[in-house]
């Protein structure tokens, strides 16, 4: 082909690209393949260019609400490496100490990571030039996932060896609580309204669901063996769990066991749900693709294709 | 800070790792080890079947196990290196499958912090094959794991062990003739 009409072609792609850059796109994380892949609603694999090389490792992923941003934990360096998603490249790397895992990301880049091994959680201000501004506290032993309430005033943390959630004011890093749970809590999700999290206990194999207002447990599900991701539907609905023991992801609607259970590939991690509601994805570790599941029918629909070792599922919504 | 007291630093604090408590760490291993077998699939499974009966596997050298095959049962097997108890997450005789997982763990036994794993029998052409995966971290779940407790050397287990059993298994069903 001529340089001319590549550049034609080029120019074709870019055309096409920029006229649907207001869909909905899926972000998967894949861990082996250190690659970030950007997937639009349909599709069975990544476009050709829609990948962001990353360095080895990256375990955990977490959309900015208010930036066409990612960011990435690589626990292993000790590092938050920022994905520009418009550009799709790495804009920044972020020093983070020990092992940074669990991740979510508030307004104006203020970020918080947990750190698997020092047990705490560290909040980030990475506004602006120059160093980041680091704040750390304590929490339980090996902190695992992280969520962010829809105010921002509140940060939940997974201690998966101390059977408990960290209840973290943000205003200044204080944990105002501390909530036990059962066995081993790894994924958590919250309501859209902020009023519930739900906590995947991995070992006891079940859900609690904790009242926020209470910071009480008002409720315990039965899983299927090692929940390990979780998600809600925007009208908070549907939970959706999954679980490695067996390869499937249980929906739940309000009742302590589930609605359906729902086979996907093995040892499913990361789950996020899509095109308001009506989509599920469920990044399967194993098996290097991705379920999506339609909720209306609670059938697997399709698998995309990802690079190896996929844990982690974020949608960004079109704007 | 010079290179020395940098190496010292990631030694001291391996050895403090080491000596704590060994949480799963942040990045799973896999291992995926699959043998033909020349018999019918439900020959293969009759030996394979009984989760509390492991003795198609060389490298086990007893069993204690209760619960028979519902999951939530639980055995402990002894390894030439020391005793791993391990639960049942998941069993189906229909599709000649079971998942199991690491309760306990006993890293002087086996340098794996936690695993999970599958075993699942399939037909292929006359015979059989049978599919054994696994998902697990490496002893030492810092970031400076010393050699014998790192990624490779969990791998390295892993894989063996699972080759070991496989072609245990290959051995006693053909061997039955």
């Amino acid at each position: 082909m001529s340089n001319v009409l590549k550049g034609v072609a080029a120019a074709i792609a870019w055309m096409v690209s920029a006229g649907t850059a207001a869909a909905e796109r899926i972000y998967i994380l894949s861990q082996d393949g250190a690659v970030l892949s950007e997937v639009v609603p349909g599709a069975e694999a990544p476009a050709d260019g829609a990948t962001v090389a990353l360095e080895k490792g990256p375990a955990l992923l977490a959309l900015a609400p208010d930036a066409p941003l990612a960011y990435v934990t690589h626990s292993d360096l000790g590092k938050v490496a920022v994905v520009d998603l418009d550009q799709r490249r790495v804009v920044r790397t972020i020093d983070v100490p020990g092992s940074p895992f669990g991740i979510a990301v508030g307004k104006g880049g203020r970020i918080f990571v947990g750190d698997w091994h020092e047990d705490q959680v560290i909040a980030v201000d990475t506004a602006g030039e120059g160093e980041p501004k680091l704040t750390k506290v304590r929490v339980g032993r090996a902190p695992a996932h992280v969520v962010l309430s829809p105010d921002g005033e509140t940060v939940f943390v997974a201690n998966r060896e101390e059977d408990s959630v960290s209840v973290v004011r943000t205003s200044d890093m204080t944990v105002s609580a501390t909530i036990p749970v059962g066995h081993a809590p790894f994924a958590m999700t919250l309501s859209p309204d902020g009023a519930r999290l739900f906590v995947g206990n991995m070992q006891g194999g079940t859900v609690s669901v904790v009242d926020t207002a209470t910071l009480a447990v008002r409720d315990t599900w039965k899983t299927g063996a090692m929940p390990y991701g979780a998600a809600v539907t925007p009208d908070g609905g549907r939970v959706l769990i999954t679980h490695q023991g067996g390869g499937t992801v249980g929906i739940f609607a309000g009742t302590d066991t589930a609605l359906a259970t729902i086979k996907v590939g093995s040892y499913p991690e990361g789950v996020a749900i899509g095109e308001n509601g009506t989509r599920a994805y469920v990044a399967n570790w194993f098996s290097d693709n991705v379920s999506v599941i339609d909720l209306a029918t609670m059938k697997e629909i399709r698998r995309i294709k990802t690079p190896a070792g996929p844990r982690a599922v974020a949608v960004r919504s079109a704007p | 800070m010079t290179r020395l007291v940098k190496s010292l630093c990631a030694l001291c604090f391996s050895v403090v790792a080491a000596g704590a408590a060994f949480a799963h760490g942040p990045t799973p291993q896999r291992a995926d080890e699959t043998i033909t077998i020349a018999a019918p699939p439900a020959k293969v499974w009759e030996a394979l079947k009984t989760f509390g009966d492991v003795s198609w596997h060389p490298g086990i050298a007893k069993v204690e196990a209760t619960g028979g095959n519902d999951t939530g049962a639980s055995r402990t097997i002894t390894l030439a290196t020391g005793d791993l108890v391990e639960g049942l997450d998941e069993y189906s005789d229909e599709e000649m499958t079971y998942g199991y997982r690491l309760s306990k763990e006993n890293l002087e036994a086996f340098p794996v912090s936690f695993y999970s794993g599958k075993i699942t029998v399939t037909a292929a052409g006359d015979g059989s094959e049978v599919t054994w995966i696994s998902r697990f971290y490496r002893a030492d779940t810092g970031n400076f794991p010393p050699e014998h407790l790192n990624d490779a050397a969990a791998v390295k287990a892993m894989t063996e062990f699972m080759q070991q059993g496989l072609n245990g298994l290959k051995a006693k069903v053909e061997g039955q003739g």
